[in-house]
């Protein structure tokens, strides 16, 4: 498998790239990590005539946290680094243990966060605990910069609400309250090397020995990442017991609407979401109460 | 038009016109460079018998594009042995009887490098998750999980004579 | 003792650094498509995006016409001969000629100047089509007015097989317990990590030299020499280093012949590279595959009679298929004792990528149905499953009833080791909820007793030629190493024979201009069969040497013994060994380490020969001897062998009760190789045959949709184990020491996936009360299982396959009714 025929760019600043990406309308694609993208060019399930390496965009590589300010995650940072990062490790545990799953260590060390969240996978590893830290995603251009919560950055399985002339600058994510747990679960055929079947990511803050707040995102069982606010509200305001994790686990389930494909049937993720997303939300929950 | 990059391979310097459209798999298996060490099992990315390592780090050459190598550090299989002599990982492969047809072993060797870079005492399940990407049909891994033992423990031999 | 056994041997039962695996190891071997030649082009084939169709006319102009394109094949331009495997069977072309038969038929070929141009070209190749109805499963490929996918095969009916040994209907009316059951697989593909390559050069003299990764050098050049009208001489077949085989690569293929049409064209040498998608459109990979088995046991766990009705889905042309459809039934011959057997097979062509022969050919899909039925019926009985295999076994000295006479046959030891190692005893009813262990035995032949085409020539012959200075010898053989390790089997067999050290004999292999004929690497052959062939020949290069000692000294040549690269005995004569020493010292002036003192060496000796008539060579042969098969048992003779292996596994599994997934804690095989030439490789199969039996267990599927286009055409979507999916395994290698084996070896590689199947289906079972009897076990059918089970309430629920498999097997079953055992 070779790839097609493609005029390789590579700017040196964002108006560098915006200005190839204005010159070619609609016949430009940008290359992070080349994971996704060279693969697509080499099964013709996409052809682009101009490809934009994003590489030496020193503006795409920041990468500061603080305890007050919280993380800023620059689009091209690699899924390897963010995997091995003590910091991230400690303050956002689960983004690190999701990247820690995806693809190979070799996939790892080219993938970067910016490409996994533009690829828009329903599947995407990071996705799930980003959504879950209530990351925002800085969208620059010509024109500005506007930002959009990565809840709502997701059209359809491969779209996003980028426009053509944007380019996905970092993520934001705020500080992780005291009292959190998260949990990432993913599920797929084979124990590694997969796409998943489904993902269940959870995060639940607690206060008083109840829950305040709850996350529980799915990916792989919709068009998109969902959350469910069914879960989420029969969680928030209670103590967190097994029998509400039960609970939430029904309502998650309910509210996913996965697909039969070649994995799996769509009877089987939603059955999976349940046990899932119950088994998700007990680790979670044992990050920081007791309960029965 | 093709474009010029200078790269580092096993600790050579070379200044080479590629196509754009080139990938560093081919780069490296091509007539420029005639490293064939480097093997194609997919070209997608799914198997892991082109690893090489860049800059140290293990990457798959069938999803780097050639011009991305430039101004990097890339070592193959073919740059492992010291002046004649087998690199300890090579021989601990060898003597554990944790190579068949071959085919995925160049992959495997400098995925073990990169791992014992950084961890020189790996458990057998550490070892298990850093291979996940290289993939083997004739060894059922056994034995090559015994070689990144074996090179693990030749390795600090090495180390404690020198 | 399983181990360890006590041998005299200097190099024979060792773990030695294999033959071209430093080569391997720094990236120095050269597997084909890291092959060049000066002027080489590059090859493409453009592939049928239909599954059935016939080509109403093809348009070359544009294709043709692109700057750097230097040949453009279609039918009309190249040889029409048919090839395959079995003669009788012939039924491909290079190219597809009037229609395609299945998505990935071979339609039109490039060779250009680069690969992105003979790709570019392929895309301005316009087909007109018309499109066929797609036979997508056996059932719609039967039916009366199906279109034929080849004219001459009526029903779209490949081949069948109806044999009869005994009398089942009195045999079922005698037993305690009779079952019927019902199994299906799907089409598995072999996923070698290398996929094929060919560079194929035609020079302008007519010789015509192919690089190709292949298992069978000699049947390719036959096929390409046939094909392309060329004297066998002139065709010279070279097998570099080769990335994995497995049965795949086991016969010749078009990309082979277009290669080889394709540099005679263009009067360049062409270079040909299969994608990963192309490899799985070739496939020639495990048959799917229907059963129903009914087995009658009587009371004390004996089993008395069974029978297989079996439908084959072979995919659109024959390839090894008609030989799959015998194995399939004589397979169950063995290891067990049955006095009553009945088969009915039928192989069906479908218009999907053709099914030829993967490893454990013919012998794992009926293998898991038969022991998972095994198992029931031991469960229904209260017996041990260990137990009632052992009172079955069949033994050293018995004959099956196919008539295959087991010269040595130790499946008992098998499955004492494997129940041993395991801790089966402890854990077997012991195990907490969740975790089951589960056992299988299999057997499988040791080279087929005949080649697959009709010739009374050795099946092996080798050659061994000494240096002329006796520093070593090199032995010539036709044989494949694919990776098995079959060159150093013959490397330490003429090392032992000749006392010598493995540096100093090499190998060369693979290539039919230089060595002399071996059918290949296929139906576990070479051990035996080149092994026997190559111990020939060491003895024939011994006793010259041992001859010119015994004239010299005047004592008989059994004085003297070849060991550490000497020659003992000759030192018993001190006046005889200085004068043959100091001609070779005076003959090697300068030159150091030179022999001094002790017996003299074997270089020594052999340079006296050689000063007296030249090249000293060895010849040795091996064709399988008259083979017992039963007559009565139609077609019994595809099935005979010179040996036969047996082996057992045991599987620990965990099943998962909320999700259904299922993780494989330990597998354990015990393999009864005969004789352990070479120990870390009988191993290292053993081990690769857990790990690939796992994978057909748990993931491997070729899945097509209605169109008859395959979906996971890559090896991220057509699932091999990964590390991670591998557990902790152990190898145990049984010797029984076969008489018809070089110093008692037999096979080991394909015998050994056999029983993994049925054992983690069993363990499942054991685990949490379900039998799936569709592979692949995926973690959603054992849960759909589990939540059947619970609603019945039963102890036992079996998961069966779906109704469309019920119809193609009640199909079958209808006419079979009417065939008689012939």
């Amino acid at each position: 498998m070779i790839l097609p025929r493609f005029k390789f760019t590579e700017p040196q600043t964002l108006e560098e790239a915006f200005e190839i990406v204005e010159q070619n309308k609609g016949d430009s694609a940008f290359l992070a990590g080349g994971t996704d993208l060279l693969v697509n060019l080499k099964k013709k399930v996409v052809n682009h005539s101009v490809i934009v390496s994003l590489e030496k965009l020193a503006e795409l590589k920041n990468i500061e946290y603080s305890n007050e300010k919280g993380l800023t995650l620059g689009a091209m940072t690699r899924i390897s680094d963010i995997e091995e990062s003590l910091v991230l490790r400690e303050k956002y545990p689960i983004l690190a243990i999701a990247a820690s799953k995806l693809g190979s260590p070799q996939v790892r060390n080219r993938a970067t966060v910016g490409g996994n969240i533009c690829a828009a996978r329903p599947a995407g590893d990071t996705i799930g605990p980003l959504i879950a830290y209530a990351a925002t995603a800085r969208l620059v251009s010509k024109d500005g910069e506007r930002r959009q919560p990565l809840e709502e950055f997701f059209l359809g399985p491969g779209r996003t609400i980028i426009k053509e002339g944007e380019i996905l600058a970092d993520i934001q994510l705020s500080t992780v309250p005291a009292n959190t747990g998260a949990s990432y679960i993913k599920y797929g055929i084979r124990k590694a090397m997969e796409i998943a079947m489904v993902t269940v990511t959870t995060l639940l803050t607690f206060g008083n020995a109840s829950c305040q707040s709850a996350w529980v995102v799915l990916g792989a069982v919709a068009p998109t990442f969902i959350r469910s606010p069914q879960a989420e509200d029969v969680l928030s305001g209670k103590m967190f017991s097994r029998n509400i994790a039960g609970q939430a686990a029904k309502l998650a389930a309910d509210c996913c609407q996965p697909i039969s494909d070649m994995r799996a049937s769509a009877e089987y993720r939603r059955e999976l979401v349940e046990v899932l997303t119950r088994r998700s939300l007990l680790e979670a929950a044992s990050q920081c109460v007791n309960f029965s | 038009m093709k474009k010029r990059i200078v790269l580092k391979i096993n600790n050579q310097d070379y200044e080479l016109l590629v196509a754009d459209n080139e990938t560093l798999a081919q780069l490296l298996r091509g007539t420029q460079v005639n490293l064939t060490g480097t093997k194609q099992g997919c070209e997608i990315g799914d198997c892991g018998a082109c690893t090489v390592l860049m800059d140290g780090k293990p990457v798959n050459s069938c999803l780097v594009l050639a011009v991305q190598a430039s101004g990097h550090e890339i070592t193959t299989i073919e740059g492992l042995a010291r002046t004649g002599k087998l690199h300890p990982i090579q021989e601990a492969f060898i003597e554990a009887g944790a190579v068949q047809c071959g085919f995925c072993t160049p992959g495997m060797i400098l995925k073990a490098k990169a791992l014992l870079d950084t961890n020189t005492k790996p458990t057998r399940q550490e070892i298990r998750k850093a291979f996940v990407g290289n993939l083997c049909r004739c060894t059922g891994y056994f034995k090559i999980i015994n070689a990144v033992e074996k090179a693990s423990e030749m390795l600090s031999e090495e180390e404690v004579k020198s | 003792m399983a181990e360890t056994t006590v041998h005299e041997y200097s190099i024979l039962n060792t773990s030695p650094v294999r033959k071209g695996v430093p080569e391997k190891a720094t990236g120095q071997a050269r597997y084909t498509a890291d092959l060049s030649l000066p002027n080489m082009l590059a090859g493409a084939i453009l592939h049928s995006p239909l599954a059935h169709a016939r080509i109403l006319n093809i348009d070359v102009t544009r294709a043709k016409n692109l700057p750097g394109v230097r040949a453009v094949l279609t039918a009309k331009d190249i040889s029409h001969i048919k090839f395959g495997f079995s003669p009788a069977r012939f039924d491909e072309t290079a190219l597809a000629v009037d229609k395609v038969r299945h998505v990935g038929d071979q339609v039109a070929a490039v060779a250009a100047i680069d690969e992105q141009t003979a790709r570019e070209a392929l895309d301005l190749i316009k087909v007109d089509y018309e499109e066929l109805p797609a036979l997508l499963d056996p059932f719609d490929a039967l039916a009366e007015d199906a279109p034929l996918i080849h004219e001459e095969y009526a029903r779209n009916i490949c081949h069948e097989v109806h044999n009869e040994a005994g009398n089942v209907a009195k045999g079922f009316s005698k037993a305690y317990l009779v079952r019927s059951d019902r199994f299906m697989n799907k089409k598995i593909d072999g996923a070698c990590l290398e996929p094929q390559a060919v560079l194929a050069d035609y020079d302008l003299s007519g010789h015509l030299t192919l690089w190709t990764s292949t298992q069978v050098s000699h049947y390719v050049q036959r096929t390409v020499a046939m094909v392309l009208q060329l004297p066998l001489n002139r065709v010279r077949v070279i097998a570099p280093y080769v990335g994995g085989g497995f049965g795949i690569k086991a016969s010749a293929g078009s990309h082979e012949l277009i290669a080889c049409m394709l540099s005679r064209r263009a009067g360049c040498p062409v270079k040909l590279v299969m994608d990963r998608e192309q490899v799985f459109w070739h496939n020639r990979g495990r048959h799917q595959y229907y059963h129903e088995m009914t087995i009658g046991v009587a009371k004390d766990g004996k089993i008395l009679a069974h029978k297989h009705l079996a439908v084959l889905d072979g995919g659109a042309y024959s390839s090894l298929g008609v030989i799959t459809v015998y194995y399939n039934g004589s397979l169950l011959h063995g290891p067990y004792a049955i006095p009553n057997m009945r088969y009915d097979g039928y192989r069906i062509y479908t218009n999907k990528p053709t099914s030829g022969s993967l490893r454990g050919h013919g012998g794992v899909s009926n293998r898991a149905c038969f022991e998972t039925q095994l198992d029931m019926v031991a469960e229904e009985m209260k017996i041990d499953p260990v137990e009632i295999r052992m009172k079955n076994a069949l033994q050293t000295g018995d004959t099956t009833k196919s008539g295959y006479y087991l010269s040595s046959f130790n499946m008992r030891e098998c499955l004492k080791e494997a129940r041993a190692y395991s801790g089966w005893e402890k854990k077997k009813n012991r195990l907490p909820k969740g975790k089951g262990i589960g056992v299988a035995t299999s057997y499988f032949l040791s080279g087929a007793g005949s080649a697959n085409y009709r010739t009374d020539i050795p099946h092996s012959t080798v050659v061994i030629e000494v240096a002329d200075d006796g520093s070593g010898v090199t032995a010539y053989t036709g044989s494949n190493e694919i990776g098995q390790g079959s060159d150093t089997v013959v490397a330490m067999i003429a090392a032992e024979v000749l006392g010598l050290s493995l540096d100093d004999v090499n190998v060369v292999s693979g290539d039919t201009g230089l060595c002399p004929v071996d059918l290949g690497a296929y139906s576990s052959r070479q051990t035996l069969m080149t092994g026997n062939a190559t111990k020939q020949a060491a003895e024939a290069v011994k006793k010259q040497l041992l001859d010119e000692m015994a004239r010299r000294y005047g004592v008989a040549s059994s004085e003297f013994e070849l060991r550490q690269g000497k020659v003992y005995g000759t030192e018993k004569n001190q006046e005889v060994l200085d004068n043959i020493r100091s001609r070779y010292r005076s003959e090697h002036r300068h030159f150091t380490n030179l022999p001094k003192e002790g017996p003299l060496t074997f270089a020594e000796v052999a340079r006296l020969i050689y000063a007296k008539g030249g090249s000293i060579l060895g010849k040795g042969t091996y064709s399988p001897p008259e083979l017992q098969y039963s007559k009565k048992w139609k077609g019994a003779v595809i099935g005979s062998s010179p040996a036969y292996s047996t082996q057992a596994c045991i599987a620990e599994v965990t099943v998962d009760f909320e999700t259904g997934d299922l993780t494989i804690d330990h597998l354990t095989l015990a393999h009864d190789c005969g004789f352990a030439i070479n120990r870390k490789a009988v191993e290292g199969q053993l081990e690769g045959s857990m790990c690939h039996g796992l994978g057909e267990a748990l993931f491997e599927e070729m899945i097509f949709d209605d169109k008859g286009c395959l979906m996971n055409a890559s090896l991220g979507d057509y699932k091999i184990p990964t590390v991670l999916d591998v557990p902790e395994m152990k190898a145990i290698i049984i010797e029984s020491n076969e008489p018809n084996g070089p110093f008692g070896a037999k096979e080991v590689g394909e015998g050994c996936i056999l029983p993994v199947v049925p054992a983690i289906i069993n363990a499942v079972r054991d685990a949490c009360g379900v039998v799936i009897k569709e592979l692949p076990i995926s973690s959603e059918r054992i849960l759909k299982a589990l939540k059947a089970k619970k609603a019945s309430g039963e102890a036992l629920y079996i998961y069966k396959p779906p109704a469309s498999a019920d119809r193609i097997i009640d199909q079958a079953a209808k006419l079979s009714a009417g065939a008689t055992a012939r």
